[in-house]
């Protein structure tokens, strides 16, 4: 019968003290930690140890030497939770190429949408070799038709290769270590460029600052690994450390929710972490009689990362998961993104989320951090709640700027700036995208909003227009082209942006000018119009149909977003009091 | 099994999470017709494997649009 792999690895602890990955795997190879993967009922389909792991990336680096590309080429792999993708990221280690990790979608009905999303981002990071599971080779084949490929398959086709009789040179401590789609435009995809020095650093400091990982530590994760959470998180932090990892796929997980809660309570795991939309579900999801089923004692750290924090539904877990011995004081609220590798702060340890509530309107118009007055305290719609996000990793210098680039003051919210050894390199073959945010002397302008205590990060508004539907990010632009591709809707007359409701929760809305007066075509106008958004993002959303020159347009005749959903709420009957704030980020 | 059973099975599996009273075919798109979102679509996915007792390939959902075409992936699987 298969064996996961152990906990307790005899190897002595080394917290990512490496030059590259490769010295990081070579090491962890000497011990008997790995990886271990479950299937959609919960049960170990396949376990790949770091020994094993060592012996086959190499022979697989010397198979993709064989078909003679240069150093550096871009190996694309569409990232399905399994070994193979374990297997062709440090093969290319080994070989001198860079891993590029590309969706696994399981959208319904979405071929045309998925082959259109890989065969950009195949294209915009140049790649030369090109590999997806069996369940999605047919998508790739499609993706690279009309590209130019040396090679594009399933991993058994590679397997079928020659080895190359040659001295492997794994990627150096200065080269690039992998690129990572942010989970940005899907229309306009940027590949975040990772060295090495990068990655290790971030690592370093998240296993030794943020974690505090120890030799009982055992991760367990359902999140993507085409994600700086799944990859950097659950693929490279458990190697860096020599911990060992146990996976579900995130198809598994929003089956079946409670597998999580299985593998990390037979598996005595002690890290794993979701977007806070993850531990929502699974609180849904769970039967009432299921709790006492589960020890979720050995969970020391629940992290929460990738979105705004908001306490309500992770009490809500907690509450629902106390019979299970689940620690709220297990919650670590954390921050981070693709530009930096994976983290850049991290809440205390062993002390749960700790929430501040600030007066709403002073935030809204100031933006700045007042304690409310005793009278408004008590009243929701006057407060709003924001989460502290921990002390900024050593490794980062941090600034809160205003849009003209003056640093502000603590308690003063801003863009949240940062400078230091985990920033990216840039975004991947495109210095206009990079100019954008990457200054010369190496300040990485996040693009998220938020205010500083002292070394502490307290995010307020993440990516001024991102709109983020369970966990998925949707930014606007897409929402916009595919609404102007309708006919009867022009180029240039959509705009597409959320509102918080009383929830918390994104509602998305699409305002569309249209010179149609006749009602029923009106209405049928709105229904296509929600049909073809739902396959292409599946999300649901209020379609708005206003005359033509409704839509507000800065000075040079661009849309304004925030105005227009300013007149948007101005316009609907509910109010929603939560979208003054969101409006300031 | 014939074909009409794995079709009313699922329409049967999806009309509880759907308003009461809302007209289901085998040619329902359940995306584009009935507004789905993808959560829900995945609860959908996840009763139909746990009631015919089978695993549902990732890959073949990106070619299923309506009732009919997730019906003959199911009963392709019952085949194998």
């Amino acid at each position: 019968m298969m064996k996961a792999t152990i906990i307790n690895n005899i190897l002595p602890l080394r917290n990512a003290d490496f030059a590259t990955l490769v010295d990081a795997l070579e090491y962890a190879a000497q011990g008997e930690a790995g990886y271990n993967f479950y299937d959609g009922r919960g049960e170990l389909f396949a376990v790949l140890s770091y020994a094993e792991l060592r012996i086959q990336a190499k022979a697989l680096a010397r198979r993709l030497r064989g078909l003679g590309c240069k150093r550096g080429a871009r190996v694309a792999i569409v990232a399905e939770t399994e070994p193979m993708f374990h297997r062709f990221f440090f093969a290319c280690q080994y070989a001198g190429y860079i891993p590029v990790a590309l969706p696994a979608g399981f959208q319904l009905g979405a071929r045309k949408a998925y082959v259109e999303q890989l065969e950009r981002m195949l294209d915009s990071c140049g790649a030369d070799i090109a590999v997806a599971p069996e369940s999605h080779v047919g998508f790739l084949r499609q993706a690279v038709e009309r590209l130019n490929l040396v090679k594009a398959g399933t991993p058994d086709e590679f397997d079928l290769l020659p080895e190359l009789d040659c001295e492997l040179e794994p990627l150096r401590a200065d080269e690039t270590a992998y690129l990572q789609y942010t989970s940005g435009s899907t229309r306009f995809p940027r590949g975040v460029e990772i060295s090495q020095h990068c990655v290790m650093t971030n690592l370093r400091d998240i296993a030794v600052h943020g974690l505090k990982i120890t030799r009982q530590d055992r991760m367990v994760a359902w999140l993507p690994l085409y994600h700086d959470m799944g990859l950097v998180g659950f693929v490279l932090l458990p190697l860096g450390s020599q911990l060992s990892a146990d996976y579900l796929s995130p198809r598994t997980f929003a089956m079946r929710p409670r597998l999580w809660l299985k593998v990390i309570s037979q598996n005595r795991g002690t890290i794993s972490s979701s977007p806070p939309f993850g531990y929502a579900l699974c609180a849904k999801r769970l039967r009432l009689t299921d709790q006492d089923r589960y020890d979720l004692s050995s969970w020391r750290v629940a992290c929460v990362g990738a979105e705004r924090i908001h306490p309500e539904p992770l009490r809500q877990f907690a509450h629902v998961l106390a019979p299970a011995k689940f620690d709220p004081r297990a919650f670590v609220a954390c921050y981070g993104m693709a530009e930096c590798a994976l983290a850049i702060s991290f809440a205390e340890l062993n002390v749960g989320i700790s929430s501040i509530k600030v007066d709403k309107e002073i935030m809204a118009t100031e933006g700045r951090v007042q304690i409310p007055s005793a009278d408004k305290a008590d009243k929701p719609e006057e407060t709003l709640t924001f989460v502290d996000c921990g002390e900024i990793l050593p490794s980062f210098e941090m600034a809160i700027r205003d849009d003209a680039g003056n640093d502000l003051p603590d308690y003063q919210c801003g863009r949240i700036c940062l400078r230091g050894p985990s920033v990216m390199q840039g975004y991947f073959l495109n210095p206009t995208a990079t100019a954008e945010v990457l200054s010369e002397d190496g300040w990485l302008d996040t693009g998220d909003i938020g205010y500083r205590v002292g070394s502490h990060v307290v995010v307020t508004a993440r990516r001024k227009d991102v709109i983020i539907v369970n966990g998925r990010n949707i930014w606007p632009h897409d929402l916009e082209y595919v609404a102007e591709s309708l006919p009867g809707v022009r180029f240039g007359n959509v705009s597409a942006f959320s509102f918080a409701d009383d929830a918390g929760t994104d509602q998305v809305v699409i305002v569309v000018e249209s010179r149609e007066t006749n009602p029923a075509k009106m209405r049928s106008l709105i229904d296509e119009l929600r049909s073809l958004i739902n396959t292409h993002f599946g999300i649901t959303c209020h379609i708005d149909l206003v005359p033509p020159r409704t839509l507000p347009r800065t000075s040079s005749g661009k849309l304004s977003r925030s105005k227009a959903k300013q007149d948007f709420l101005a316009r609907s009957q509910n109010v929603i009091g939560a979208a003054a704030a969101g409006a300031h980020g | 099994m014939t074909d009409k059973t794995v079709e009313e099975q699922l329409m049967a599996l999806l009309s509880k999470s759907l308003d009461a009273g809302t007209a289901l075919s085998p040619q329902t798109n359940l995306v584009g017709d009935l507004g789905l979102e993808s959560i829900q679509v995945i609860e959908y996915l996840c009763e139909v494997e746990d009631h015919f007792d089978l695993a549902i390939d990732e890959g073949k959902l990106a070619d299923v649009q309506t009732i009919a075409d997730l019906a003959c992936v199911i009963k392709n699987l019952q085949r194998s």
